[in-house]
């Protein structure tokens, strides 16, 4: 009997909770039915896992859910604002950089005030961006010459 | 297991609401796993602290991510993923933070708790409850005894959420039951007095 009491307390320690309560047709469930010690050693250890989950249940966030709603949509507006300046950060750098590239390129005659750069002619689209990303062409004054800007 | 099951059912309706935009069907959702994202994150990170970091960081990914969510995992399984997915993030940048800390050598006055010392409530005691067992095993253990044990989850459920296999599970949840109930006897000396191999 001792040795089937020391089998089934090593069993026990790994055992499925239902068989803690000896619950099932198992040799260990039957076994806690059966031996009172065993029986004490599994009622024990269950309750304890109850213990541990009730404990569980009891913890919760210190900030309260609304809270913490507040928060999501705060951040994620943030998120979209940010999302916004980078996708169109770089394309408004560019077009900052070209026009100075171009107002620079432009003979100091022309530049009087009340004077107007000449619009770029409309073209056929020289490329198509890939999915997702954005082209941007500057032409130059040397008409070989094209900028493309991904992003 | 019947438990997170019958939820995800019943969470079809909010999960299509949300996806349309719905903030009303967003914020039912939040509240319907707000604390449950918690305690998957105390017994993943096993600090409550970084916990309430974990779960805000979840639900901001929650709402960013809830539209590619295409039905084909149950919510919970997937919502455990985007879980543990922050929590290793947050715990990454954490352990960063405080290397960089621990170089610069600055010291912060050590947290004084509000409530007092003398007033223990039964949350306070549920908390050192849970650090106590929890303390013990190691991450994976913690996770996989919480989501079985503790939450009803079955090993197959738990192996798709861990990305893990069964058997792995299995000798996770194995270590972790010997280790807390080694514990839970070590506090009833008199029940395993006579057996072969005492705790
Ligand atoms: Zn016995």
């Amino acid at each position: 009997m001792a040795s089937k009491c020391d089998a089934a307390f090593e069993a026990l320690l790994e055992a499925d909770p239902v068989e803690l309560a000896g619950r099932g047709d198992s040799d260990l469930a039957a076994h806690v039915r059966e031996c009172e010690r065993c029986g004490a050693v599994a009622a024990n250890l269950l309750a304890g896992q109850e213990q541990l989950a009730a404990a569980l249940l009891e913890l919760w966030p210190r900030t309260d859910v609304a809270a913490a709603l507040q928060s999501v949509h705060e951040r994620g507006r943030r998120r979209l604002a940010w999302e916004r300046v980078s996708r169109w950060g770089p394309v408004a750098a560019a077009a900052a950089i070209a026009a100075a590239m171009v107002l620079q390129a432009l003979p100091a005659a022309r530049m009087v005030p009340g004077d107007r750069v000449p619009a770029v002619s409309q073209a056929e689209p020289l490329l198509e961006a890939p999915s997702g990303q954005n082209v941007m062409v500057f032409e130059t004054r040397d008409r070989s010459a094209k900028v493309i800007w991904f992003n | 297991m019947s438990g997170p099951a019958r939820r995800d059912d019943s969470d079809q309706a909010l999960i299509r609401g949300a996806q349309a935009g719905e903030g009303a069907a967003f914020e039912d959702l939040v509240r319907r796993y707000y604390g449950q994202i918690y305690r998957w994150a105390v017994a993943r990170t096993g600090d409550r602290d970084e916990a309430e970091d974990v779960t805000q960081e979840t639900l901001l990914r929650l709402h960013r991510h809830l539209p590619s969510f295409d039905g084909r995992s149950r919510f919970s399984t997937w919502l455990y993923q985007v879980t543990r997915s922050a929590a290793a993030d947050l715990h990454r940048k954490r352990a960063r933070r405080e290397r960089l800390a621990l170089r610069v050598k600055r010291h912060t006055p050590v947290a004084v708790d509000p409530r007092g010392d003398e007033v223990v409530t039964d949350e306070r005691r549920a908390s050192d409850l849970v650090k106590t067992f929890l303390e013990e095993l190691s991450e994976r253990q913690r996770e996989v005894f919480d989501l079985v044990d503790l939450q009803g989850f079955s090993t197959v459920d738990v192996s798709e959420m861990l990305r893990m296999e069964p058997v792995t599970v299995r000798s996770h949840l194995f270590r972790a039951r010997k280790a807390i109930r080694k514990k839970i006897l070590a506090a009833r000396p008199e029940l395993v007095e006579g057996y072969g191999q005492q705790v």
